[in-house]
Parts: structure tokens; C-alpha cells; sequence
């Protein structure tokens, strides 16, 4: 497939990719953070510890961060982030996060102060009927979300509503790409945002458009095969929304639901390979043709924008891109396998819970319970080395009075 | 509750108000085994207090009334909705008419001294986390095989599948793997039922009453800790595959698991989550009637 052609951005500019969510954006993340040496070698910089520095973008566009972790601390780390990559004083500086799509109205002008005049927006757009899904199953591994049925009738519905709507209102404060672009656009001027269409068949189409942007040879980004975050099966996706059911509300701590459930339960699943027998989620034909007529008004608003447009807008309300067609039936059973593989992600990331010499302070009841036995094993284990250690001193010391008196004998 | 003063601290003893055995719970409570203790925290008055025993329980937040109950099928006369509501009319008596609110402990196993006792009273397992046995492992151990009973082909996939894949990331967390493989697969067995005494129609439709009769108890007040899945009806795998709702309860265990089963740091290092705080009232609520 033809790769467009893409001027690069002027020295001295920031990069900033602010998603959406399920555009590509974990792919671009992997593809730069393990090309951060080469990238050093042609004067860009990508900052960080992790690929995603979500908490530390949270902190400061949204004003929060995941449950159990510390605001401030994440809030001074992304500071630290922007100074740590002036400090590099590359060519071009680029931070990527999906959470900045849904910055709040301080939190993109705190980024833009932070970043300066130089700043230099890209947006990744997909046509949402391909996202319908994937957001679907996203939602329900982190609160309780209606059948997918329903909950497309009510997302749908509300596609035109200025504040998202009711139900799960961030799917369309993320996904209408046309107000999203139209906002950034307001925000730092339409020359200064780029939007790049990714076409889901051209697996090189959107590293090639950040290559073209940043300046860098072709193939030198390579995003990684992610295993983690794939779609799940039907019956894998409502077991998920059983789990969620369960543990997201009180009397369950927010904290452990996010550490064990979100991030434990749902990588489970998606680590573990899919039952080949198991049917995929299936989008009814009246939802795809909704989701086409919304891509072709978004297109519209994009291209009406003034911001450059990497790659074609028409892909957004093209029906060769819908997803599979159909009603799924309800499903009551799962493979053994995908069942324990949820169980598996809850116990790993438990095993994962560190011995420190107190709970971490925001901590949920179970992983203050996990952090107890960890903790007893660990004092247990230094005190017997401590035992041991007093014993093979002793016998040191034994021994060394037994020489003396055989010498002095 | 009683406030007494030991070694120069205020400390408080809470009275625990244990049934003689009943309707197929507390089937330990027999006046000749708490005679056999020989325990000073043990009282009996036959004249003020009949078939009822009561226990200085150091270290319970409140005084409270113990029912340690066994599996659903073991406590209901015949598998109705009848019997098992039935049951939780008893119990909802005794709640109403008990001394001290009721705290439903299930436990699988048979009740054999009074730290046990105790131990379920306070909502937590038996036999607590041993930080001892747990240090003679460490990450590069493996998570041992899961026993199932012959039969169970779907829940001896799911044990095989589940230890297959279970990583230790850090060394004191061995324990914590083994515990949450066994506790998994053991809510796994229990619910699948291989000589059902119902169509399996009507065992799911009895598993959901189960559901709804404790999460009412609950509503009402009555605590429930040990592993509650085992008041659940038990159901057939459907073809192989395990049923959702309960895939779902097993996930759950192993939280459940691990909160009931913390380790004792020192008297200043409490991280025990009180029984009326553990979630269960809310989760059997918004289980109630889902499938």
C-alpha cells in the first residue's frame, strides 16, 4: 500500500499525541518506546519510564488518576516528564496518551503552558464503526455496561448529544473525532494539529505517518505484536461483565477492583489465546449503518477543520471496513481454559503485591490483606538469616578460640 | 461487650454466642464438646441461657451469635426453594432473637478446638496464613497441581489450565499463589455438580434463589464470611464448559480468599478487615436473580 507523504515537523517542536483511545495508540506507544535509542540518534526524545505514562497525563489533563494511586506525586511526574525531555534538548520531543482526548478545560492549557508555543497536536481517527466493539468490551472490564445490544441503542442515540450523553458519555467525548479535532484546533490553531486516518488493513500506514512527522528513516518504528490487549471472545467479554458486576461498586474498594479486576482479571484473559470455538462479538446491521452515517458527518467536520489530514477521510464511513455482522446469542457457558485464565489474572497480579515495610497508603482491603502475608514471609525469611547469621558467627567465634588454644597448647 | 483492663491497656472482650447445633448448622455445638475444652472462656448457663454457649472472645469488634454452616445441600431437608427458605427463616429467627447479631461462617471443615472458633467468628479462615510454612517457598517454586474429584472433567481443565499459567512475580508470594489456585479451583468443584438431584433447569433456578435468599439475610443484618459460594446451589457444567456465573464466583474466591486470609503482623499492624465491612451484602445484592 502506498504510504503518504508527510513533511516533518520543524526543529524544536513538541509532539503531542493525544489518542483517541483504540486509534492506535498503545501500538505507537511500543513502536517508540523500544526505538528510544535509535530515536536519541535522530534528535528525538521520548520521555519516560514506561511506554504509556498514563497516571502521570491523567494527573495533569484530567485532574485524577487511577484509584489507589497518589495524584500529586503523578501530577509532579509528568513535570518531571516535560523536563526531563527539554533537558534532552532534542529535535523533536514527543508524549503520546489517549487521555489527553479528554483533557479537561485547565488540564489542556496547563499541558499546552508546560509544553510552549512549539506544541504540535496529532490526533489518530478510525472509523468508529470499527471501534463500537472494542469500546464496548473496554467499558465492560472497568464498570457494568448494558448487553452490547443495548448498550449500542444507547450510544447511538445519543451521538448528537453535546455532553456525550448517559450512557458511558465518554464514548462520544472520546469518539466524536470531528468536535475533538475541532476543539484542539480552537485550542492551538488548525496549523498546528495533523490527524492521521488509520486504515486498519495497512498495518505500516500509521508508523509510517509518525516516521514522516518526526523525521525518521522508513521502518524504523515497528510497533510491537501486542498479545495483551486483544479483543475478547462473547463469552470471554460476558464473563468479564459478570466479574465487573461484582467487584466495581462498594462494598469493594475502587482501588482493588482497578489493580486485581481491570488490570488483573481482563489481562488474563486477553494473555491467554482466544477458544477458536468461541464466537466473536458481533455488531447488528441496523448499529453498523448508524455508525456509518455518524463517520461520514465526522469526516465532514474533520475536513472542514482546517488541520492536516494524513491518510483518507472517506475510510471513516466506508462499509468495507464494518465489522463482523450479526446478533450474538446469549451465551451461559465458557472453555475451562478462558475461565481460569480470568482467575489466572487475578492471582498474578496479587503475587504481585509488594512486601514493603507498610501498605501502600491508598491500598484496598485486599491488597493491605495481600501485603500482610507478603510482608510476615519477608520479616520471616530476614529473621532466620538473621538466626542463622548469629549462629555461623558463634561457631566462628568457637572456632577460632579452639585454634588459640591448640597454638597456645 | 465487656471493657477490661490487662497488663496496664484497656483492652475489650466481646462475648460470642454460639448455638448449640440447629437445623444442620454448629454441628460441633454439643454441651460434652465445649465440657471436653476445658476453657476458661467457655460458659454454659443451662438455667439463664439454654443451648447456648458463650465465649470471652478477645479481639471480636462486637459481641456476636456464631452459626458455622457447611454446604447448601447439607442444610436443606430437600432441594425447594421451600426448604431453603426454610432455613433462612431459622436463621432470621435467631438473628431476631439471639443475644448478638448472627455471623453465618462457612466452613468445609469439621470445627475441632476453640481457636477455630474463634477464628471463623472473626471472619477469617481456618487455618489462618502461616508465614512460617509459607517462607519454605519461593517464586521459583511451582503452584502444585490441583486435586479434583473423578468426574469433573470441566473443573479438572480448569485447575490444569489455571496452574499452567499462574505466575509468582515477587518471592514472598508463593503462599499467595498456591492459596488462590486451591481457593479457584476448589469454588470451581464445588459448583459443579456430577450426580445432580435437579434438571439442570432447576438447579440453576435454585443456585439464583440461594443468591437471593443470602443477599436478604444479609439486607437484614447477618454477616457472612468463609467461602460462600459453598450456600450456592451446585449446577451441571453445560457441555463441557463451565457455566458464567459461577467462572465468575470462583474469580471472586480467590479476592475473598486472600481478604479473610491476612497474616498477624503484631497487635499494631492490624490489617484484618472487620466482618461487617467484608463485601458481601452489596455483591449477593446485585447478584440477586443475574445469570
Amino acid at each position: 500500500m502506498t504510504q503518504p507523504v508527510v513533511e516533518p515537523l520543524p526543529s524544536g517542536t513538541t509532539l503531542i499525541h493525544i489518542g483517541p483511545y483504540k486509534t492506535g495508540t498503545t501500538a505507537m506507544q511500543g513502536a517508540l518506546w523500544a526505538a528510544r535509542p535509535a530515536l536519541a540518534e535522530h534528535g528525538v526524545a521520548y520521555p519516560g519510564e514506561l511506554a504509556h505514562e498514563m497516571n502521570a497525563a491523567m494527573a495533569v489533563a484530567l485532574g485524577r488518576t487511577d484509584p489507589g494511586k497518589d495524584l500529586a506525586a503523578f501530577r509532579q511526574r509528568w513535570y518531571d516528564l516535560v523536563a526531563q525531555m527539554r533537558a534532552a534538548r532534542p529535535r523533536v520531543g514527543v508524549l503520546s496518551s489517549e487521555v489527553y482526548c479528554e483533557a479537561t478545560d485547565e488540564g489542556a492549557r496547563a499541558v499546552l503552558d508546560a509544553l510552549g508555543r512549539q506544541t504540535h497536536v496529532v490526533i489518530t481517527v478510525r472509523p468508529i464503526v470499527r471501534l463500537l466493539g472494542s469500546q464496548w468490551q473496554q467499558y465492560g472490564q472497568n464498570v457494568p455496561v448494558p448487553s452490547y445490544a443495548a448498550w449500542l441503542r444507547a450510544v447511538l442515540d445519543q451521538a448528537e448529544a453535546p455532553d456525550g450523553g448517559s450512557v458511558t458519555p465518554s464514548f462520544w467525548q472520546r469518539h466524536r473525532h470531528d468536535r475533538l479535532v475541532q476543539r484542539w484546533v480552537g485550542l492551538v490553531g488548525a496549523e498546528r494539529v495533523t490527524v492521521i486516518v488509520v486504515d486498519d488493513r495497512d498495518h505500516r500506514g500509521l508508523p509510517a505517518a509518525f516516521e514522516g512527522l518526526l523525521g525518521l528513516p522508513a521502518g524504523l518504528l515497528q510497533p510491537p505484536a501486542d498479545k495483551t490487549n486483544r479483543s475478547l471472545t462473547f463469552p470471554e467479554a460476558t464473563l468479564m461483565r459478570a466479574l465487573v458486576e461484582r467487584t466495581s461498586q462498594p462494598p469493594w474498594a475502587s482501588a482493588d477492583h482497578g489493580r486485581f479486576v481491570r488490570f488483573g482479571a481482563a489481562r488474563g484473559l486477553q494473555a491467554a489465546p482466544p477458544d477458536p470455538a468461541a464466537e466473536r462479538l458481533l455488531t447488528p446491521g441496523w448499529a453498523i449503518d448508524r455508525a456509518l452515517e455518524v463517520g461520514a458527518r465526522m469526516a465532514e467536520g474533520i475536513g472542514r477543520s482546517g488541520a492536516r489530514i494524513v491518510g483518507d477521510l472517506g475510510l471513516l464511513s466506508d462499509r468495507a471496513l464494518a465489522p463482523a455482522e450479526g446478533e450474538n446469542a446469549p451465551v451461559t457457558g465458557i472453555d475451562p481454559a478462558a475461565a481460569a485464565a480470568l482467575a489466572v489474572g487475578v492471582i498474578t497480579k496479587l503475587t504481585g503485591v509488594h512486601p514493603r515495610p507498610e501498605p501502600r497508603e491508598l491500598a484496598g482491603p485486599v491488597e493491605r490483606a495481600v501485603w500482610s502475608r507478603h510482608r510476615a514471609v519477608a520479616e520471616h525469611g530476614d529473621a532466620e538469616r538473621a538466626r542463622d547469621g548469629g549462629r555461623r558467627a558463634a561457631a566462628r567465634e568457637l572456632a577460632r578460640r579452639v585454634r588459640r588454644r591448640w597454638s597456645a597448647g | 461487650m465487656t471493657a477490661r483492663t490487662t497488663g496496664g491497656t484497656t483492652g475489650t472482650i466481646s462475648r460470642l454466642h454460639v448455638p448449640d447445633a440447629i437445623a444442620g448448622m454448629n454441628a460441633f455445638a454439643h454441651p460434652a464438646w465445649w465440657h471436653a475444652l476445658e476453657d476458661e472462656r467457655v460458659r454454659r448457663d443451662e438455667d439463664e441461657l439454654p443451648e447456648l454457649t458463650v465465649v470471652d472472645a478477645a479481639g471480636l469488634p462486637h459481641d456476636r451469635t456464631l452459626l458455622v454452616v457447611g454446604p447448601v445441600a447439607e442444610l436443606l431437608a430437600e432441594p425447594t426453594v421451600a426448604a431453603l427458605e426454610a432455613w433462612a427463616a431459622e436463621v432470621r429467627g435467631l438473628h431476631a432473637a439471639a443475644p448478638a447479631p448472627v455471623h453465618l461462617a462457612v466452613s468445609l471443615d469439621e470445627v475441632t478446638c476453640l481457636e477455630q472458633v474463634l477464628t471463623l467468628a472473626a471472619g477469617r479462615r481456618w487455618p489462618p496464613f502461616d508465614a512460617a510454612a509459607a517462607s519454605a517457598h519461593t517464586d521459583a517454586d511451582p503452584v502444585p497441581p490441583q486435586s479434583v474429584p473423578g468426574g469433573q472433567q470441566a473443573a479438572r481443565r480448569y485447575a490444569d489450565a489455571l496452574v499452567a499459567q499462574v505466575e509468582v512475580l515477587l518471592p514472598p508470594a508463593w503462599q499467595t499463589a498456591a492459596d488462590g489456585a486451591a481457593d479457584a479451583t476448589a469454588c470451581i468443584s464445588r459448583a459443579l455438580d456430577t450426580d445432580p438431584d435437579l434438571r439442570p433447569d432447576q438447579a440453576r433456578a435454585m443456585r439464583e434463589a440461594c443468591r437471593a435468599v443470602l443477599a436478604g439475610l444479609e439486607a437484614d443484618g447477618v454477616t457472612i464470611s468463609g467461602p460462600r459460594d459453598a450456600l450456592l446451589w451446585p449446577v451441571p457444567a453445560e457441555r463441557g464448559l463451565i457455566p458464567i456465573d459461577v467462572a465468575a464466583d470462583a474469580a471472586c474466591e480467590v479476592l475473598l480468599g486472600m481478604l479473610e486470609r491476612p497474616a498477624d503482623l503484631a497487635p499494631d499492624r492490624q490489617v484484618a478487615v472487620p466482618v461487617e465491612e467484608l463485601p458481601a451484602r452489596d455483591l449477593l445484592a446485585r447478584l440477586r436473580g443475574r445469570r
